[in-house]
């Protein structure tokens, strides 16, 4: 007799006296204690605020697998993919991939507060999905041959679907840099503000999605990119997005852009992740610390100088920079 | 008086009060109506069993807990008192199955201060550490470890 020997509704009398933190480390200490402690979060939905994207889409992931109406909408749409699917796609349609994708759309379109207030109805209506679903679960799953023939049977690129969004949005989650090409050629607004992060290039941003990313700068020159005034999506902007993820390389292709302008939450969080090194000797940092000093905003600059150290002279630095 | 019999065959005279904080029981004597039938425990063995009367016998006076649902009432303080935390200072087999048995009994309280005892032996652990006291075998596949910790990431860190 041991701890892994007692049911599932004691386990969890059990977990009531914990915190969250140690739910999550019963979650990783075998497949039982992981399945208990996955269908607690389910049920208590305690610590909601503390759960990422990926334990969101897996708790709906959990839920819609145990319900039989949603199961049979899933496989009716799965047969649907499969049927318009040709090639090598054909292979990614399968009950399970339909599943996952959904939760996945669910949780970053509309967000994980929304999946977790709404996870009982959740599903309601996948069945009489039409084809405008279609596309752009076609687009979550990388079913680029389906996409093609949606948009050739007149579907329109720009379309948005109430729960999984986009086409774009899906591809610059998955960093799809085939499928992102096909819809910014077929006119795809890449400015267009949706979903929970905001627009596509903040999605991208944050997902580290470096193809995608390169491809939507490349097709707007003008695209937002940070805003110091008008904060959106979950992480005010796109350069927010990626130096809160710490994704380097995304940071430095942002900050090389001329428009660029962070805020100063921002700059704390390049500084805090080490996203960005602030280094006088190079050309990023000259051009960001150029920008930010013409904006006047000097509590930036102020940060910026800080965490190169006190010994350098920071007026001269300025004015070399300018 | 009642007289209770384990499943391996011992017998166990009880006072009716304190047989009854078992709701369980409660409910047999109450259907039986003739307290001096004998009553079969059959899922709980006599060192279990003599374990747990010990336990009713302390807290017979007690005020019987309410069983209300209170599922969203988390938070819940794992204070057990010293008598209790005595009593629970047994091997790991004997502490699970007296969990067993108050949930089978249905004795409210005790299953209560055996979670909260079991809650303390997690608290603050690792994974790692978690499968040592409790000598559970980690069966992930590293994949599926790599995945349930990619879940867990960002709410680990708060």
């Amino acid at each position: 007799m041991g701890f892994d020997n007692l049911c599932a509704d004691v386990i969890i009398l059990v977990f009531d006296y914990v915190d969250l933190n140690n739910i999550f480390s019963m979650r990783r200490v075998c497949r039982y204690f992981n399945n208990v402690a996955t269908d607690y979060l389910l049920r208590r939905r305690s610590g909601r605020d503390y759960m990422n994207d990926q334990l969101v889409s897996r708790l709906t992931f959990e839920e819609l697998a145990c319900n039989k109406t949603s199961n049979d909408d899933v496989s009716q749409v799965a047969f649907r993919l499969a049927s318009l699917a040709t090639g090598a796609d054909n292979t990614k349609c399968n009950v399970e991939s339909c599943r996952k994708a959904i939760c996945v759309a669910l949780t970053v379109y509309r967000g994980r507060r929304w999946v977790l207030d709404n996870l009982k109805c959740i599903a309601d209506g996948v069945g009489a999905w039409k084809a405008d679903a279609i596309m752009v679960l076609a687009s979550w799953l990388g079913l680029e041959s389906v996409v093609r023939k949606s948009l050739a049977d007149g579907m329109q690129v720009n379309m948005s679907h109430d729960r999984l969004g986009s086409a774009l949005y899906a591809a610059a989650f998955n960093d799809d840099e085939s499928l992102a090409r096909l819809l910014i050629a077929k006119g795809a607004d890449v400015r267009k503000i949706e979903g929970s992060y905001g627009d596509a290039l903040q999605l991208a941003a944050y997902k580290g999605s470096e193809k995608v990313v390169r491809l939507l700068l490349a097709a707007d020159a003008d695209i937002r990119i940070s805003s110091p005034s008008a904060a959106y999506g979950l992480y005010g902007s796109p350069l927010g997005a990626a130096a809160a993820a710490g994704h380097e390389t995304i940071v430095q292709l942002f900050l090389q852009r001329k428009s660029t302008n962070p805020n100063e939450e921002v700059v704390r969080l390049l500084l805090r992740h080490r996203a960005v090194q602030f280094d006088p000797e190079c050309q990023t940092s000259r051009k960001l610390l150029a920008n930010i000093a013409k904006h006047g905003n000097l509590r930036i600059v102020q940060l910026l100088l800080d965490s190169i150290g006190k010994d350098k002279d920071g007026p001269r630095l300025i004015t070399s920079c300018l | 008086m009642v007289k209770l019999t384990s499943s391996d065959g011992e017998s166990f005279d009880v006072e009716k009060e304190v047989a009854e904080r078992s709701v369980l029981i409660k409910n047999m004597i109450e259907d039986v109506g003739d307290a001096s039938t004998e009553i079969p425990i059959p899922n709980v063995t006599a060192n279990v069993l003599k374990k747990v009367l010990e336990w009713c016998e302390h807290h017979k006076g007690d005020p019987i807990l309410a069983n209300e649902d209170d599922t969203d009432a988390r938070k819940k303080s794992t204070d057990i008192d010293e008598w209790d935390q005595k009593f629970m200072q047994v091997d790991q087999e004997m502490l699970f199955e007296i969990i067993l048995a108050a949930n089978y009994l249905d004795i409210k309280a005790l299953l209560e201060v055996g979670c909260k005892t079991v809650a303390n032996m997690i608290k603050g652990k690792t994974p790692e550490e978690i499968r040592r006291t409790f000598n559970i075998q980690n069966d992930f596949t590293p994949e599926e470890e790599a995945q349930i910790r990619r879940e867990n990431e960002w709410a680990e860190d708060r």
